[in-house]
């Protein structure tokens, strides 16, 4: 049975529509006008106990409002969302004690104080056991390597450091399931592969239920076998991120390097697009179907040095699944 | 096996962190401790030009030393009914989708703000423990103001008028920052609010002294448990037979608010858009 099941779940925000200017923000006194803005629409999708998926969308395609929806922080329009067997926005503490949301740009630390007051604080709102508190706070300071930082004002950590406790503090009560909306955003790069490295060993050590929106492809790719790909509120795919390139980019490159110098482009063009072509080496983008015998083509007309055949960059296909081009 | 903690506990660890965050800026501690009373002075001198310009003759029987004992009094009672910050916090919360750090905790948010507010007061409550004594001796030494001494009822009454008037004043807050669920920017509207409290709880001018029927209407309101009635208690200006009534009063408002609470809170979280990433 699923852990996370959702079916024809919607989301419709009320939002004021006002003219530009001041002439406009005069007449939105007397004469106010709304607009409905369907922020999830109609959305289904099961996640089963264990599976680390990932959620992908554009800039406000409704991932962090499902996510918002899922953690029972808004009331679905209409459609139903179950968690654990339990209906999110009844809010019962049974569920909160259950589950984490980390929001990457929100924080949940005291400013003021050192991090192990709020972890302190945490501890005891989840009704954690001195005993597991110990032992998770050990063994996740010392994997996220920031131990010796938990007497340290939380205004004085960095970006990095501080998003380390915001998940310490969020798995203090070993959650079931696990929403993480963005949780390497502004980070630097070597923070950014830490905290995925962390949530790839924690998913595969406590099969903890994930679900992780990340605009940062390199997180899908080395943490999700599944992706959830919505757009405009509507799920457009749900399946196997290779898939998603099998199913929405009809090319792959072929990289030829030539023995001799390199071929004038003209000549190349008849097999496909000439993404690249120097110092001998070419990068040609060529219809699925088309791939096999080009390949033999080159490969019989061209004293060929070297022949790679590779599928789209992973990001350049969601980007155009984003933009709504399906034709690649 | 180790002692399972009571429920209410994690409360107990919201008041402690944040009275430890409190008192992370010493200075800003102590310079707030120190320039409370700055207001009381003013007003005092405020009511000796009254009196003094008519010759101290009193107001309504209330003479020129009730009204200095009746602005201590306030002074006091205030500093449980008043609640800085709360209303533009929980408004702020609401409007820039902060709300959502404890709609997922397994906690109660208005619990949660009960705690975070009382810390803060406690520390009120402990610098006026110290000094409030000695603030009484001098005024009885000096001047002889204290010309009623309470009884053992008055002094438990005033008591549980102090407990009535934090509950007053602290669910109050709680009605005016919900509304920021159906107007979202009510920053003006709070200042209004806080200027109608200001009078209403008599804190400007003792509500006895206003014309007969504004003073009537505002002996029934709420306001007037946030700091007209715990002096008028305590000065021994409410007879021993009204002290039960006018205490069951307070805690119908209280329990009024409780309930009009719920209702605003449950209702306000259907339309609650919890904006922000």
């Amino acid at each position: 049975m699923p852990i996370i099941e959702v079916e024809n779940l919607s989301k419709i925000y009320r939002t004021q529509k006002r003219l530009p200017g001041l002439a406009g923000a005069v007449q939105g006194l007397f004469n106010r006008q709304y607009t409905e803005v369907r922020a999830v629409d109609g959305v289904s999708f099961n996640i089963e106990e264990g599976e680390l998926v990932g959620f992908l969308g554009p800039n406000g395609a409704g991932k962090t409002t499902t996510l918002k929806m899922l953690s029972g922080i808004l009331y679905p329009t209409s459609g139903t969302a179950k968690v654990m067997g339990f209906i999110p926005s009844e809010r019962k503490n049974e569920y909160r004690r259950q589950f984490a949301l980390v929001m990457g740009q929100k924080n949940q630390l005291w400013w003021d104080l050192p991090a192990q007051e709020s972890l302190y604080l945490n501890k005891e709102i989840y009704g954690v056991s001195d005993a597991d508190y110990k032992e998770t706070l050990e063994e996740m300071t010392e994997l996220l390597q920031v131990k010796r930082l938990l007497g340290i004002m939380v205004r004085e950590l960095s970006l990095g450091e501080r998003m380390k406790f915001e998940l310490i503090a969020s798995l203090l009560h070993r959650p079931r399931v696990l929403f993480l909306d963005e949780p390497t955003i502004g980070l630097d790069v070597v923070a950014q592969k830490n905290i995925r490295e962390f949530i790839k060993d924690y998913n595969r050590r406590t099969k903890t239920t994930i679900l992780l929106t990340s605009h940062y492809m390199n997180d899908i790719q080395a943490l999700c076998e599944r992706v959830v790909v919505i757009n405009h509120g509507k799920k457009i795919f749900d399946g196997r991120l290779g898939d998603v390139v099998e199913q929405f980019s009809q090319s792959k490159l072929i990289t030829v390097s030539f023995k001799n110098g390199g071929m004038p482009p003209e000549q190349l063009t008849a097999f496909g697009q000439v993404l690249e072509n120097t110092k001998g080496k070419a990068v040609l983008k060529v219809p699925r179907d088309l791939v096999q015998r080009a390949s033999n083509e080159i490969l019989t007309r061209y004293e060929v040095d070297d022949i790679n055949i590779e599928e789209v960059p992973i990001e350049e296909v969601i980007e155009k699944v984003f933009k709504g081009s399906e034709t690649s | 096996m180790a002692a399972r903690k009571p429920p209410l506990h994690k409360y107990w660890v919201i008041l402690s962190t944040r009275t430890q965050e409190d008192m992370a800026y010493r200075a800003n501690y102590v310079f707030g401790a120190i320039f409370r009373f700055l207001p009381l002075v003013t007003m005092i001198f405020l009511w000796y030009a009254v009196y003094a310009g008519r010759g101290m003759a009193p107001i309504h029987g209330m003479t020129f030393k009730d009204m200095i004992v009746y602005n201590i009094l306030m002074y006091i009672a205030r500093g449980f009914s008043s609640v800085p910050g709360t209303m533009s916090d929980i408004s702020k919360d609401i409007k820039d989708g902060l709300l959502n750090r404890y709609l997922i905790k397994p906690m109660d948010y208005f619990g949660y703000q009960v705690m975070y507010r009382l810390a803060h007061k406690l520390v009120f409550w402990y610098i006026a423990f110290l000094t409030f004594p000695f603030v009484f001796w001098i005024m009885s030494v000096t001047g002889h103001y204290f010309t009623h001494w309470p009884t053992l009822w008055e002094w438990l009454s005033f008591i549980v008028s102090l407990v009535v008037a934090f509950c007053i004043g602290i669910q109050f807050c709680f009605v005016i920052g919900t509304l920021a669920f159906w107007f979202l920017e009510i920053s003006t509207f709070l200042f209004v609010v806080m200027m109608l409290e200001f009078f209403m709880s008599g804190q400007l001018i003792p509500l006895n002294i206003l014309p007969r029927a504004l003073h009537q209407v505002l002996f029934l309101s709420p306001f007037g448990y946030e700091g007209y009635w715990p002096c008028m208690i305590l000065m021994g200006k409410v007879p021993q037979d009204h002290l039960g009534p006018v205490l069951g009063r307070g805690f119908l408002w209280v329990g009024v608010f409780y309930g009009v609470v719920q209702v605003m809170w449950r209702a306000g979280l259907k339309r609650y858009s919890a904006v922000g990433g």
